[in-house]
């Protein structure tokens, strides 16, 4: 081992020497399994978009060095014409990484190797980590290592990442190529592209402003081919206007295409001399998608699929529900009898446990529903869920691609919403989110499970299914409506890989239903105790004398307040309070309705006390339980919402056209259901 | 879909868009046609001139294709603008 004498100084203080590192790779090449096996650090393996949108970060320790590993998102390129692609490529050019280890499936080199070039060009010191090398003898190919890895000046470790095979090998890459220079690839580009090149790269040279680590080349190479954030990039460092004028003249679109060209080609070149190409055989998988892909079975089996899996969610929580219901109703129950101060025993009980216990019993269902979505992800289901849908999609201006973060909208909105930066077009990503909202997550299932489940009895499954559906309806006449107004134009179109079915391990989606899970929970201890405890002062106010929730307090009135606008959908200022606290949070609901009809310390008190309450009825149930599908979707879904969209404009908008839309369609219901007599 | 007719028509040369070439076959990408940044989006994720791919599945909805171990679905829209030409010599019938 050789330690450089800058850095024996660092060891003989105790401290370690850091190296930041990014892991970057193509989708489905095993990034995440290789992240976790370097950091421990658990994390999802998956594959529909945006398994890694997140930036993730862990650590590794090992004789004298500390590695800061970040897990850059899965991207084929770094032309950032996604949001994925662009956020990767940022990372290694601002935050300048010492290592970038990139993760190559040995079956698929020559498109893995195309992603080398771009970070090549970034003047990033790269090693490749060739994954699945077990796989490699399957279909009879082989790859030289040793002569690739001369031939692109590039440390090259063989590895089998889910076995763990390989990684010292690769740590001692990284303590070998820490601090060495790598020469860049061979790429050539045509005389005049690198004519042009040259100019360009002279003129940048003059612009003092320009960070000294700023790779030249590259910038040049994506002034060349008119890359629309160039401008931008300039601007920052207060390139005059004239200059930016003249360095955008040398660009051209179809230098892209030559560029691009030139780069295969040379891969092409290289790999010919160490890859034998294998044979392409029909996989176990292969035979799996011909069924499940089936003109005529695909889509029963996703609605199977779909059924099962809410089946599943209900049969399992059910009795973790009753019991949290059972432990919070005796725990509420204690404080108010045992506490001597009346108004701190109702805060306590009333207000603090019984608001808080409202929300935790959905903790079950939301759980499981997230351990499904996991389930259905890793073993590879959710991209074929696309495919099946694809067609239909297509009808509405859409494509496959835009139904799975629909699907994952079902468990939270935020992360749904956030999945859609893999989505390529601009136009397809806006209208996905802006219907996403639609999409009923696992915070309004309380409210459907409580009413359907009093006031529809057996048909109570019917009836919360309906409502799914009509959430979806909703979402796909919202994306007809907005593209033939606002995003006119074809969707892109519809190109997605599908990955290998895995057996889905029961470890990871442990892990995946705990990471998103403990978010609600994490709701349910900051906003939304808040949120109950301002419901429980509202609902006390004015001090002395009035009823506890009665008509005379605070909150009545801002409920009286609103309610002439929402009389026409069978709400008293009650249910009106309970959608405004709502918006904080959709668990709310039941959590402010729980402490205005009392009763709020449990579940079964809250049933009871809407069943004699005599103000809760079929009717107006249902109106409730539609406008709480369709109307404002929570605050954290409109604050990732502005950030996703990057405008006031389309949130505002969003908030206006669910209200809206939420109003008709309660509307609807109501006036319907009282002609047809189902009134009180 | 390919008829028979279509087939016995058909020379070595003949280019078919992929969506139109039946399952179980094997043609090279000839050509990408279409806009600049569609076709250059395609090309990166490897689907480019000189490549061989095999029609997994072509019957409704997108096209499943494989080249080496990887599968790509395909709509139906872009699957029209990928120009490919037979391999392996004559079309088995």
């Amino acid at each position: 081992m050789t330690i450089k004498t800058k850095n024996i100084k660092d060891i003989s203080d105790g401290s370690k020497i850091s190296i930041n590192i990014a892991l970057i790779g193509n989708p489905n090449t095993g990034k995440s399994t290789l992240f976790n096996a370097l950091t421990g650090l658990k994390q999802k393996i998956g594959n529909w978009p945006g398994v890694t949108v997140e930036k993730k970060e862990g650590k590794r320790s090992f004789n004298n060095f500390e590695l800061s590993i970040t897990d850059l998102p899965g991207t084929y390129s770094l032309s950032a014409s996604s949001l994925d692609e662009q956020i990767a490529r940022d990372f290694i050019v601002h935050d300048t990484p010492e290592i970038v280890v990139q993760i190559v499936d040995a079956s698929n080199l020559e498109r893995n190797l195309y992603l080398t070039s771009m970070i090549k060009e970034l003047g990033a010191r790269v090693i490749i980590a060739l994954n699945m090398m077990d796989l490699l003898e399957k279909d009879g190919s082989s790859i030289d290592v040793q002569k690739l890895s001369k031939e692109l000046h590039i440390p090259i470790i063989p590895m089998i990442a889910n076995k763990k095979i390989g990684v010292d090998d690769l740590e001692n890459a990284i303590e070998a190529v820490y601090q060495e220079d790598q020469k860049p690839m061979g790429i050539r580009y045509s005389k005049e592209v690198e004519e042009t090149l040259s100019k360009i790269q002279n003129m940048l040279a003059t612009i003092p402003s320009i960070p000294t680590n700023f790779k030249l080349r590259w910038l040049a190479i994506q002034i060349l081919q008119n890359s629309t954030e160039i401008p931008t990039l300039l601007k920052r460092w207060n390139v005059k206007d004239t200059v930016i004028g003249e360095l955008t003249s040398f660009g051209k679109e179809d230098y892209e295409a030559e560029i691009i060209d030139s780069k295969y080609e040379y891969i092409s070149k290289v790999t010919s001399k160490v890859w034998k190409k294998g044979e392409t055989k029909l996989t176990r998988s292969d035979l799996i998608d011909k069924v499940v892909t089936h003109k005529w079975l695909g889509i029963p089996i996703f609605l199977l699929i779909m059924w099962g899996s809410f089946q599943f969610v209900f049969a399992i929580s059910v009795p973790f529900m009753e019991l949290i219901d059972m432990l919070f109703g005796w725990l509420a129950g204690l404080l108010v009898d045992n506490i001597q101060i009346e108004w701190l025993g109702s805060l306590l009980g009333d207000g603090i446990v019984g608001g808080v216990g409202s929300v935790l019993i959905f903790v079950p269902p939301i759980f499981t529903m997230f351990f499904i979505l996991s389930i259905l992800e890793d073993s590879g289901y959710l991209a074929r869920a696309a495919f099946v849908m694809d067609k239909l999609m297509v009808k509405f201006g859409l494509h496959g691609h835009s139904f799975i973060p629909m699907l994952l909208g079902f468990g939270c909105n935020v992360p749904a919403i956030m999945s859609t930066r893999a989505l390529k077009d601009k136009k397809d990503r806006m209208i996905t989110i802006l219907i996403n909202p639609f999409m009923s997550c696992g915070a309004r299932m309380p409210v459907f499970i409580l009413f359907a489940g009093l006031f529809f009895g057996a048909s109570a499954g019917t009836v919360i299914f309906a409502l799914y559906v009509l959430g979806i309806a909703v979402a796909i006449l919202t994306a007809v409506l907005l593209r033939k107004t606002f995003f006119k134009g074809k969707s892109a179109p519809f190109i997605m890989e599908l990955p290998t079915y895995h057996s889905p391990k029961l470890k990871a989606a442990t892990i995946a239903m705990w990471d998103k899970g403990k978010m609600y929970l994490k709701k349910a201890g900051t906003i939304i105790l808040i949120g109950v405890v301002f419901v429980w002062f509202l609902a006390a106010m004015p001090f002395g004398g009035v009823e506890y929730g009665g008509p005379d307090t605070w909150l009545a009135a801002v409920g009286t307040f609103f309610e002439p606008i929402f009389k026409p959908l069978g709400f008293d200022w009650r249910i009106v309070v309970a959608l405004i606290v709502g918006f904080i949070a959709k668990e709310l609901v039941i959590g402010s309705l729980g402490t205005i009809v009392g009763g709020g310390e449990s579940e079964e008190g809250i049933k009871s006390a809407i069943l004699a309450d005599g103000g809760f009825y079929a009717l107006n149930s249902l109106s409730l339980m539609v406008f709480t599908l369709l109307y404002v979707p929570c605050a954290a879904v409109v604050g990732v919402m502005k950030k996703e969209t990057g405008s006031w404009r389309w949130t505002i908008f969003s908030i206006v056209y669910s209200t809206v839309i939420a109003w008709l369609f309660a509307f609807a219901v109501f006036q319907i259901g009282s002609l047809m007599g189902f009134g009180l | 879909m390919l008829t028979k007719d279509v087939i016995k028509t058909m020379s070595d040369e003949t280019l078919v868009p992929l969506g139109f070439v039946s399952e179980g076959k094997k043609v090279r990408i000839v050509s990408i046609i279409g806009g600049s940044r569609i076709r250059n989006r395609i090309i990166e994720m490897g689907l480019r001139k000189g490549i061989d791919v095999t029609i997994i599945k072509n019957s409704f909805g997108p096209v499943i294709i494989a080249i080496g171990q990887t599968r790509f679905a395909l709509g139906r829209g872009i699957s029209a603008k990928i120009l490919t030409r037979l391999i392996n010599g004559k079309v088995n019938k």
